[in-house]
């Protein structure tokens, strides 16, 4: 490992908060997935495919993809399966359920979280606890259980020849996990005493803040408190289990090296065990959360805290991926405030006038929801400038077209940086994953550069205008004397951490 | 806030080797197939180049590296690495600039009225030319901003699907990294050829005031952020260490241009310097667009060495820090740096004491005495140019406090002297060696942890060696090494109070 004891220039530790909390565990594969791959069959259509989009003559060539196949197949009892080869002498297989933190409401939230913590420290009945650990870190291998907005993953990555044990334990973790008392007692209290830490964070905890009023508290907007956390059982923790952990929920890539052999085979011989179940999407109430934001958007919520750096975020209600404006919603947002130096946001904020390091949008957008944030981080002093730059900006994408110079450098960045989202075998894989999970066509994978490079003017402006259309909602942690300040910007609401 | 995040926000140079691996085979062959791939050149200026031509991806990691930081600043300039950092984003003389002839008059303007200020606010804060002066600088800020192209490179990276355009600073190096496709490679060399050859500092004043912010982001928002500046400041009562990489406050407000120029002739000259390109590409052809553009680079005379060593510890160093923030603790013990045997055998250590949910603080702290929510260990923090620390970072879990924690860290370490194996060693070891596979993934690590060792350690292949050093390592080194280094006369202790406790 080398030294990471660094000042970064760019990357901001707020934005990274950002992306950390909006991004899955499977990767930030949610917004653009995957490319050309050879299947074992051809791949169901799980959606109506909407009409290839036009090409733009004037986008440039992207760079040719050129990836290693990925085998996709299905076992007998529905289960999901896609494959591929690494350089590597490694085997990584990860088991995805449909679950996660969109599944939960204010009474449940961090459910997901602690059923993953506590499979983590509980094991199963053949591999308990330490025997686990042990027997993973005994060959130098890692095992990591972990919970996201629409999954919880186990991943565990071995040498190849030790992918039977892998194998072994993933099987077990499956189909006779501990879920005992003492392991969900630790998980709960560990869970706990994060929840309480995570709020040491300021840019954590006004994201954290501003989703659970955008969302009433329900899938994006849960927040897992003491409370929540403390309420589920043992009984709920292993419904959810048995609920999401079967075979037609779940999807697994496996990752194999040179020397790996009938892998399908071993596959099917290990996870055919696996009850069939039903898949189970998470349910999102649109009414609700637009009513929530319409009358957020009226207000100005303000987090007290004696800090001498203010942190502001601006959301809103963001469609979900498969929604037809996506591409030029994508290209809106780069232009606005992902595109780093040259988006307007950062240029306005930053280089034009040094007010905040930390200046950044982010939109993320899932299978039947998404946000969009903006987040800045600004002396006390320079706050309400700051807020009110961020505001003119945003509401600018929907009044006024981009110029020609800015919509073709954001298209020409987004196509040509797509071939990145490829660079590892690993990362093939998960984006496939994620695009099944999803329940988008497969086409998808293909086509995203078509999108972008299909996207104008009008598109980016009336994705603005339906996004930023009902009003952003307005969240601003820091001193006490700013206040007073924000009354301008609206009714002022206090909000306690 | 859990050890981990801390490594990986903001503190360590940790256990070394590890990100490498195997195209084929077992993991020594991994450590084969480096040796067998990687090729090097170095220039007739002295510029390193390192690379290695893997994958199947058309893409590059590249980075650059000057073996200077924040370790090489003084009292008066530090801070200076990273504000150079940020100012290596602003163009040349010819890139970001609409005419420079005109503008050149501007920020000559600008420096002499931004210094005459900062020696102002600093002699004669209540004078009255303050203010005038204030609004002569806004104005001609103003007026230089018509010469601008804001962010000149960023705009043509992002346009070629460049991504991770970003630097970094640290106390022992200063790395400038970005990843292309590979048919961009050239762009990529003749842009950063031309960005080292005559950087124009503009937008001085107001990169200075965003470094500000980035210090209050970083550090003065945050608790643990704010303990750890103090703890290492604590720690090394003399070396340059102690120095925050962003500089404190009151240093970035009145951080001199010319000292952050002088930085830079001084600094970054070829023989500091390594470029480093991991990905698909014709190593043949790397090596030759890399002569044709860096080439050029006038040799410089190495600046004098670091005379500062940091003195013999004689006795326990302990501070708390007070903030609206759940409590921490942080224990150091000053220690050598590599190569000395010392330093290897830390890296054992911290394998047995953090590496993993087997490992003895996690399963003793977190999982049976359930006093802890982390736990974390590391060897080499804050840097490993110079003798460092080995630190242990826990928090702890409520009602539990910092004292029963650090009771039980002393307990542990006692009991890893009088009980370690030969079994534990090679169990850390094998971990060791499997992570040659499977942390070898991205183009990017791998350019990264290649440039680290060129840059810090003076030669990439020491990962080479890494694991036989680590293979040496005896129980009887381990108990010398605890005995040794792991005393109350030795450590600085930091401690985390919640200040609405406190009241």
């Amino acid at each position: 490992m080398i030294s990471r004891h660094t000042a970064n220039r760019w990357r901001l530790s707020a934005a990274l908060v950002l992306t950390g909390i909006l991004v899955s565990s499977l990767g930030d594969a949610a917004q653009k997935a995957a490319p050309t791959r050879r299947p074992a069959k051809q791949a169901e259509r799980r959606k109506a495919e909407s009409p290839r989009p036009a090409v733009d003559a004037t986008a440039v060539r992207p760079v040719e993809l050129s990836l290693p196949p990925v085998e996709e197949y299905e076992l007998e009892n529905g289960l999901k399966v896609f494959g591929i080869r690494d350089e590597l002498p490694q085997f990584t297989i990860v088991a995805s359920a449909s679950f996660g933190k969109l599944y939960e409401g204010r009474m449940n939230a961090g459910l997901s979280e602690l059923l993953a913590r506590a499979l983590t420290l509980g094991g199963s009945k053949r591999y308990p606890g330490d025997r686990l650990h042990e027997a993973i870190e005994g060959v130098g291998g890692r095992i990591t259980i972990a919970a996201s907005w629409e999954t919880v993953g186990i991943s565990i990555r071995v040498l190849e020849r030790h992918a039977d044990l892998a194998l072994d334990i993933l099987t077990d973790l499956l189909t006779d996990p501990a879920l005992d008392e003492r392991s969900i007692a630790d998980a709960r209290a560990l869970l706990i005493e994060e929840i309480r830490r995570k709020n040491d964070s300021p840019s954590t905890l006004a994201i954290e803040k501003l989703r659970e009023i955008m969302f009433d508290g329900v899938g994006y907007g849960s927040n897992p408190s003491e409370q929540s956390v403390s309420s589920v059982s043992q009984a709920e923790l292993r419904t959810a289990f048995n609920n999401h952990f079967r075979a037609a929920n779940m999807v697994v890539g496996v990752v194999t090296g040179p020397g790996t052999a009938d892998t399908r085979a071993r596959i099917a011989k290990a996870l055919s065990v696996l009850e069939r179940g039903a898949r189970v999407n998470y349910r999102f109430d649109a009414d609700r959360s637009a009513a929530a934001v319409r009358a957020g958007s009226k207000r100005i919520y303000f987090i007290e805290r004696p800090v001498p750096q203010a942190t502001i975020v601006v959301g809103a209600l963001a469609p979900p991926l498969a929604d037809p404006s996506s591409y030029a919603l994508g290209v809106m947002n780069y232009i606005l405030g992902e595109g780093s130096f040259s988006s307007r946001l950062v240029r306005e904020i930053r280089v034009n006038r040094g007010l905040s390091y930390a200046v950044q949008s982010v939109l993320r957008q899932r299978r039947d929801t998404g946000i969009f944030l903006a987040l800045a981080q600004t002396n006390t002093a320079q706050s309400p400038l700051t807020l009110r730059l961020m505001l003119e900006n945003i509401e600018k994408m929907a009044s006024s077209p981009v110029t020609p110079a800015e919509l073709s450098w954001a298209r020409q960045a987004m196509i040509n940086s797509y071939i990145f989202e490829f660079e590892t075998p690993l990362s093939v894989l998960e984006k496939y994953m994620t695009v099944y999970q999803m329940g988008l066509p497969f086409s998808y994978i293909t086509d995203y550069q078509r999108g972008i490079a299909a996207v104008d003017a009008d598109g980016v402006r009336g994705a603005a205008k339906t996004l930023f259309g009902p009003g952003p909602v307005r969240l601003v942690l820091g001193d006490a004397a700013l206040k007073k300040e924000l009354s301008r910007f609206g009714e002022v609401v206090v909000v306690r951490p | 806030m859990t050890g981990r995040m801390i490594r990986a926000l903001c503190l360590c140079a940790m256990l070394v080797p590890v990100s490498f691996g195997a195209a084929h085979g077992a993991p020594e062959a991994g450590l084969e197939y480096l040796k067998k791939n990687v090729q090097t050149r170095t220039l007739g200026n002295g510029i390193n180049v390192i690379a290695l031509n893997r994958g199947y991806s058309p893409t590059l990691a590249l980075v650059i590296s000057f073996r200077v930081g924040s370790a090489d600043e003084s009292y008066r300039t530090a801070g200076a690495a990273h504000m150079l950092e940020h100012m290596l984003f602003k163009g040349t003389d010819v890139i970001g600039t609409k005419d420079y002839k005109k503008e050149k008059k501007l920020l000559d303007e600008i420096e002499a009225i931004g210094e005459a200020l900062d020696g102002l606010r600093l002699s004669s804060p209540g004078d009255r030319r303050i203010p005038v002066l204030e609004k002569k600088l806004k104005k001609l800020e103003e007026d230089h901003a018509k010469y601008v192209v804001s962010s000149p490179y960023d705009r043509v990276y992002s346009e070629i699907g460049g991504v991770g355009f970003n630097a970094s600073t640290s106390r022992d190096m200063t790395s400038y990294f970005i990843e292309v496709p590979s048919e961009k490679l050239e762009l990529w060399a003749q842009t950063e050829s031309e960005r080292l050859r005559n950087p124009v500092f503009r937008e001085y004043y107001k990169e200075r005031s965003t470094v500000v912010e980035e210090r209050l982001m970083r550090y003065d928002s945050k608790g643990l952020e704010g303990l750890v500046e103090r703890f290492i400041a604590a720690a090394f009562v003399a070396h340059p260490y102690r120095h925050p990489i962003i500089g404190w406050d009151s240093v970035i407000r009145h951080m001199s241009i010319r000292d952050v120029r002088d930085f830079f002739r001084r600094y970054y000259i070829p023989s500091r310097m390594t470029i480093t390109v991991v990905g698909k590409q014709d190593v043949d052809k790397t090596f030759a667009v890399i002569e044709r553009c860096f080439g050029q680079m006038k040799a410089s005379d190495e600046p004098p060495p670091l005379k500062t060593r940091e003195p013999a510890t004689s006795g326990e160093r302990r501070l708390e820090y007070h903030f609206d923030a759940n409590p921490y603790l942080l224990i150091g013990w000053n220690k050598p740096s590599f190569p000395a045997d010392a330093d290897y055998t830390c890296d054992i250590i911290a394998g047995m004491l953090s590496d993993g949910r087997t490992s003895r603080l996690y399963r003793s702290l977190v999982l049976e005495k359930r006093i802890a929510v982390s736990v974390d260990a590391w060897n080499g923090f804050p840097g490993s140019r110079y003798d460092n620390l080995f630190v242990i970072a826990a928090a702890p879990r409520a009602p539990h406090t910092v004292q029963e924690v650090e009771a039980a860290i002393y307990e542990e370490i006692a009991k890893l002297a009088s009980e370690v194996s030969r079994e534990e060693i090679e169990k850390i070891v094998n971990r060791n060696e499997s992570s040659t596979v499977l942390d070898f993934q991205s183009n990017k690590g791998i350019a990264r942890t290649l440039n680290y060792y060129q840059t810090v350690r003076g030669d990439w292949s020491q990962i080479l060696r890494y694991l036989e050093e680590i293979r040496l390592v005896t129980p009887e080194r381990v108990r010398r090494t605890i005995e040794t280094y792991f005393t109350r006369e030795n450590r600085t202790v930091g401690v985390l109070m919640n200040k609405k406790e406190r009241k």
